[in-house]
């Protein structure tokens, strides 16, 4: 029983650091926004946290109103302006063989934040659809520190609540005097 | 009386800390990631990754408690899966909230990119699932449901599957390689767990219990061969003698 609690118990805490590992991994966003029928999600490659000074990658999947919308042919760009002018703009191209993913690379010149939008015609009809984007400082891309202290505080309030569970669930007894049934 | 009662139990406490947990994972995004949009991304991933987790959690202790019976807190953890199922539910429907307002500005899911749009049916069906378990996690319903409290519960596992689908359709780092080891490592546990607890039971399985265990078996294989497709950028069930196919990065 003690070996087997044990094997169970490492079992269980190998998976909490494998769980741990999945957090450290960065997540994909996926923002969506639309004109004019035209809808497109965008998605900053790889961890929609661009930095300013360094080639990102944006990818829109995107559909239109009828089945023969494709990025080949919308004639796509992405304007990207800073405080209402215009920084840079850039050609939307297919992503892959699919017909309606696009992508387009994009340097952001300084942090701050930007306005993209990503214009085209679908069908005849032109759209313009808007994002904001914020590019954080070259060699820094969050405030870690700061992040760490509210973790250490959600790790805190955590602990007094087990501590007061432990308190409460041993001297009450509930467990001990009349196990519950339930499923 | 009822006080007291309630603050002897494990429940109050998963319910506080679960209120504590998306609380304090709101906080450290707006404050790591300068608030906008990236903080409410880092947001709802970190709670789709604790519905994921929690849901794990809860789905481990049923059978944990057939296979050592003389498990020591046997009643807490029993009392203790129900409040993380809904715990699992509240994370979910943040996630799925936060990303629907948020991200998607409430958009009509049928304007989306078709893989966004199949990638959500899998997600709502999921939430549903928790959803309506978690309303039916007290006793009254317990009592009332009779045996379709038992058939409508048991859909947890198609809830999992779906989830995990939905992850790696969408969420692009769910198929990264320590996302593909955890799920890995869930999906034989649990299938490993079951499989002992039938082959224990010291009689013949029946064969409904055969068919739901091989079928939930290549589920959980197909869907992880999905992820995995999408780490390798090649499907190696068809083209295992062909290690260099096609990578998509």
């Amino acid at each position: 029983m003690g070996r087997r609690l044990i094997l169970g118990l490492a079992v269980l805490v190998s998976g909490v650091c494998g769980q741990a590992v999945g957090f450290s991994v960065p997540v994909a966003a996926h923002v969506e926004a639309g004109n004019n029928g035209v809808s497109a999600v965008m998605h900053i490659a790889p961890d929609d946290n661009p930095t300013a000074g360094q080639p990102t990658l944006i990818i829109f999947y995107m559909s239109g109103q009828g089945q023969n919308f494709s990025v080949a042919s919308c004639g796509c760009q992405l304007e990207v302006r800073k405080d209402g002018k215009v920084v840079s703009t850039a050609i939307v191209e297919p992503a892959d063989e699919t017909t309606t993913d696009g992508q387009a690379s994009v340097t952001f010149p300084d942090e701050g934040v930007y306005d993209f939008r990503l214009t085209g015609t679908d069908g005849g009809r032109k759209f313009v659809i808007p994002y904001v984007v914020r590019a954080n400082p070259a060699g820094g891309t969050t405030d870690a520190a700061a992040g760490t202290n509210v973790l250490m505080v959600g790790l805190a309030s955590l602990a007094i609540v087990s501590i007061l569970a432990y308190y409460n669930i041993t001297r009450g007894g509930r467990y001990r005097a009349a196990p519950v049934k339930s499923r | 009386m009822w006080f007291k009662h309630w603050l002897a139990g494990i429940r109050l406490y998963i319910g506080v800390a679960t209120v504590l947990v998306a609380a304090d994972v709101w906080w450290w995004a707006q404050v790591s990631f300068g608030g906008g949009t990236i903080a409410v991304v880092r947001a709802e991933e970190v709670y789709a990754w604790l519905a994921l987790a929690i849901l794990v959690a809860a789905l481990v202790i049923g059978p944990l408690l057939k296979i050592e019976p003389n498990l020591p807190g046997k009643p807490l953890l029993r009392d203790a899966r129900r409040l993380l199922g809904v715990s699992a539910a509240v994370f979910a429907t943040l996630h799925v909230g936060i990303s629907y307002v948020a991200l998607f500005h409430a958009a009509n899911p049928f304007s989306l990119a078709s893989v966004y749009q199949k990638a959500f049916g899998l997600g709502v069906v999921a939430l549903v699932v928790l959803l309506a378990m978690a309303f039916t996690s007290f006793d009254r319903a317990f009592m009332g449901m009779g045996i379709w409290w038992f058939r409508l519960h048991r859909l947890v596992y198609v809830a999992l599957l779906l989830a995990v689908m939905h992850a790696f359709m969408v969420g692009s780092h769910a198929s990264s390689a320590p996302a593909l080891l955890f799920i890995g490592w869930v999906a034989v546990l649990l299938l490993g767990m079951h499989i002992t607890v039938v082959a224990r039971r010291g009689v013949q399985p029946t064969n409904w219990q055969l068919v739901t265990l091989a079928c939930t078996a290549l589920f959980a294989l197909a869907i992880f061969n999905y992820g995995l497709t999408q780490h390798l950028g090649h499907n190696i069930l068809l083209h295992w003698h062909d290690p260099g196919g096609h990578h998509h990065g």
